[in-house]
C-alpha cells in the first residue's frame, strides 16, 4: 500500500533531491540544470579535498612538526609535540614540485616526482610480486588437480581447479603472438578467447549490478526521506 | 512478410534509448513502492565472513575500514550496517577507520543509523571506537602493522588509544580477530591484501562494489577469507544474520529491500538485450529472404 506524500522539511534533503533530479535530467538531453549540478559537484569536491588535504596532511604532518606550538591553537587539550627537523625534507620536496609552475624552473619538479615514483616502485615491487604473482600461481595450481579430504576425492573442487587451470593457460596462449594460432594450438587459443569473453561478460554484468544498485539507492532517497512514501 | 520483418527490425534497432531509461526507472520505482524483496542465502564466498565473526573468541576486536565515499554508499553501507549489527550482537568491539577522506562522515552515518538506533546500550570506547581517516593509503596500513598509535595517537574524539577499552590488548593489526575492508577503489581492499593480509597472520575479508568485484575474486579463498560483492553480497550477509540471530530485528534491511528492484531492473535489461538481438535476427532473416 502506497502511503500519502509527506514532503521533507529538511533543506539538506531538498538540496540532495533537486541535485539528483538535475543529474537525471541528462538522460533526456544535455541542459543547463545538469550543467549546474555538474559544476556544483566538481567545485564542492575540489574544495572538500583541498580542506581535507590541508587539515589531515599539511597541518599534522608538516606545520605541527615544524611549529609544534601551533597545536595549541588547533587542539588546545592535546599535548604539544617536539620539533621534528625531518619534516623539512618533504617540505623541500613539496616546494620543488611547485617549481613546475615556472617554465624556467620546471626541471626541479622532476626530483620529487622521481623520488615518489622510485620509492613507491621499490616498496611495492616485493608486495606485488608476492601477492599478485606467486600467491596467484599457488591459488591456481597449488591445491592440485585431485584434492582430497578425509581420504575422499573432492570431485567438485577438482573440476573447479581443472577449469581455472585450463582457463588460465588457454587465456595466456591467446596472447602469445609469436606463433600462428592454427591447429590444436589455435583451438586452445580459441578456448582462451571464449574464457576471456565469459570473464568480460561477468565483469560487465557485475558493473551493471553496481550501477543499478546506485540507481536504487537514489530512488530510495527520493521516495523515502524526500517524498516520505517509502 | 519480408517487409514486415524489415520494418519491425528497423523499429527495434532505432528504439530511442530514453524509452529504456524510462522503463527502467518505472520498474525500480514500482518495485520499491510495492516492497518486492528477494531474500538471499549466503553463498560460500560470503558465509565464511559470518562464520568467522560467530566463532571469534569472546571480546576479540574487529577492524572495519570504511574505504568508500558517498558515491558508493548505496552498495557498501548496507555491509557496514550488517557487520556492525553482527559484531555488537556477538559482543565484539568494533574499531572503525578509513583510507578515504570522506571516511569520517561514513563512520558517523553508521554510528547514527545503526549503533544509536538499534544498540542504544552500546558505549563509545567500550563497544566501538572510531579512529577516522588518516592520509597515506598503503603506507598508513604499513605503519599500523606494528603499532596503531604510530599514526593514531588518539581516536576522533581525542581520547588516547591506550585508555580505550575496546582496544585493550591491541598493539598492531595482527591483534585484531578480523579485518574487513569495504572498498570502493584505491586505496582499499587491494592495499589491505598486499600490505596487511599477505604479510601478517590476520584474517582479512572484504566488501566491494559491483564494478570492483572481478578484481577481487581471484584473491578468494587463499588471500581473503570471504568477499561481499555489491548489494547482492550485502543482502546475503543480511540473510545470514537474520537466520543466525532471529531474535534481532534490524530496523532497516537496506540491501534485502534493494534486491527486489535490483532483480526487476536486471530482468528489464535482459529483456531489452533479447529485443535488440531479436531485431538483429529479424534483419538477417529479411535479408536472407530478399530475392
Amino acid at each position: 500500500m502506497i502511503a500519502a506524500i509527506h514532503l521533507s522539511g529538511d533543506l539538506q534533503v531538498w538540496i540532495g533531491a533537486l541535485l539528483t533530479l538535475m543529474v537525471f535530467s541528462f538522460l533526456w538531453r544535455d541542459n543547463p540544470f545538469y550543467k549546474f549540478a555538474e559544476h556544483v559537484f566538481v567545485g564542492v569536491s575540489a574544495a572538500y579535498w583541498m580542506v581535507m588535504g590541508f587539515w589531515t596532511t599539511l597541518w599534522p604532518a608538516l606545520v605541527l612538526k615544524l611549529f609544534p606550538a601551533a597545536g595549541r591553537w588547533s587542539s588546545p587539550e592535546a599535548p604539544v609535540g617536539a620539533w621534528d627537523p625531518v619534516a623539512l625534507i618533504p617540505a623541500a620536496l613539496g616546494l620543488l614540485m611547485l617549481a613546475r609552475l615556472w617554465p624556467r624552473l620546471s626541471w626541479l619538479g622532476k626530483w620529487p616526482t622521481a623520488f615518489a615514483l622510485g620509492t613507491t616502485a621499490g616498496y611495492s615491487l616485493v608486495r606485488y610480486l608476492r601477492s599478485d604473482f606467486l600467491y596467484q600461481i599457488q591459488a591456481t595450481i597449488g591445491a592440485g588437480l585431485a584434492p582430497t579430504a578425509a581420504g575422499r576425492w573432492l570431485w567438485q573442487e577438482s573440476l573447479a581447479q581443472l577449469l581455472v587451470l585450463a582457463g588460465t593457460v588457454s587465456g595466456l596462449v591467446y596472447f602469445v603472438n609469436t606463433r600462428e594460432q592454427k591447429g590444436a594450438y589455435g583451438r586452445v587459443a580459441r578456448w582462451g578467447l571464449l574464457v576471456l569473453m565469459i570473464t568480460f561478460g561477468a565483469s560487465f554484468g557485475s558493473a551493471v549490478m553496481g550501477r543499478v544498485a546506485l540507481l536504487v539507492g537514489r530512488f530510495q532517497e527520493l521516495l523515502g526521506p524526500w517524498l516520505g512514501i517509502l | 512478410m519480408i517487409h514486415r520483418y524489415d520494418r519491425l527490425a528497423s523499429r527495434l534497432e532505432s528504439l530511442d534509448r530514453r524509452w529504456i531509461f524510462l522503463v527502467l526507472a518505472a520498474v525500480v520505482v514500482v518495485s520499491l513502492l510495492t516492497g518486492v524483496s528477494t531474500p538471499d542465502r549466503a553463498t560460500s564466498v560470503v558465509q565464511p565472513i559470518y562464520d568467522r565473526i560467530e566463532n571469534l573468541p569472546a571480546g576479540a576486536p574487529i577492524l572495519l575500514s570504511l574505504d568508500y565515499s558517498p558515491s558508493s554508499a548505496p552498495e557498501l553501507e548496507p555491509m557496514a550496517d550488517a557487520l556492525t549489527q553482527h559484531a555488537l550482537l556477538t559482543g565484539h568491539p568494533i574499531c572503525y577507520m578509513s583510507l578515504y577522506p570522506t571516511g569520517n562522515n561514513m563512520i558517523s552515518r553508521v554510528e547514527e543509523r545503526v549503533i544509536a538506533r538499534e544498540f542504544p546500550q552500546a558505549a563509545p570506547g567500550r563497544d566501538w571506537v572510531s579512529l577516522g581517516f588518516q592520509v597515506g593509503g598503503e603506507m598508513l596500513i604499513n605503519s599500523l602493522r606494528d603499532s596503531l598509535t604510530a599514526r593514531y595517537p588518539t581516536d576522533v574524539a581525542g581520547r588516547p588509544l591506550r585508555q580505550i577499552a575496546a582496544l585493550r590488548g591491541v598493539r598492531g593489526l595482527a591483534d585484531f580477530g578480523l579485518i574487513v575492508s569495504l572498498s570502493a577503489g584505491q586505496p582499499g581492499l587491494k592495499e589491505w591484501i598486499l600490505y596487511a593480509g599477505d604479510v601478517l597472520d590476520v584474517p582479512l575479508a572484504g566488501g566491494c562494489t559491483g564494478v570492483g568485484a572481478p578484481q577481487f575474486f581471484p584473491y578468494y579463498p587463499l588471500q581473503i577469507l570471504g568477499l561481499m560483492s555489491a548489494l547482492k553480497g550485502a543482502a546475503e550477509y543480511e540473510g545470514a544474520l537474520a537466520r543466525g540471530h532471529p531474535e534481532f530485528v534490524a530496523a532497516n534491511q537496506q540491501a534485502t529491500r534493494g534486491m527486489g528492484p535490483q532483480s526487476a531492473a536486471h530482468l528489464v535489461i535482459v529483456a531489452f538485450i533479447l529485443l535488440g538481438n531479436a531485431g538483429l535476427l529479424l534483419r538477417r532473416l529479411a535479408r536472407r529472404r530478399t530475392p
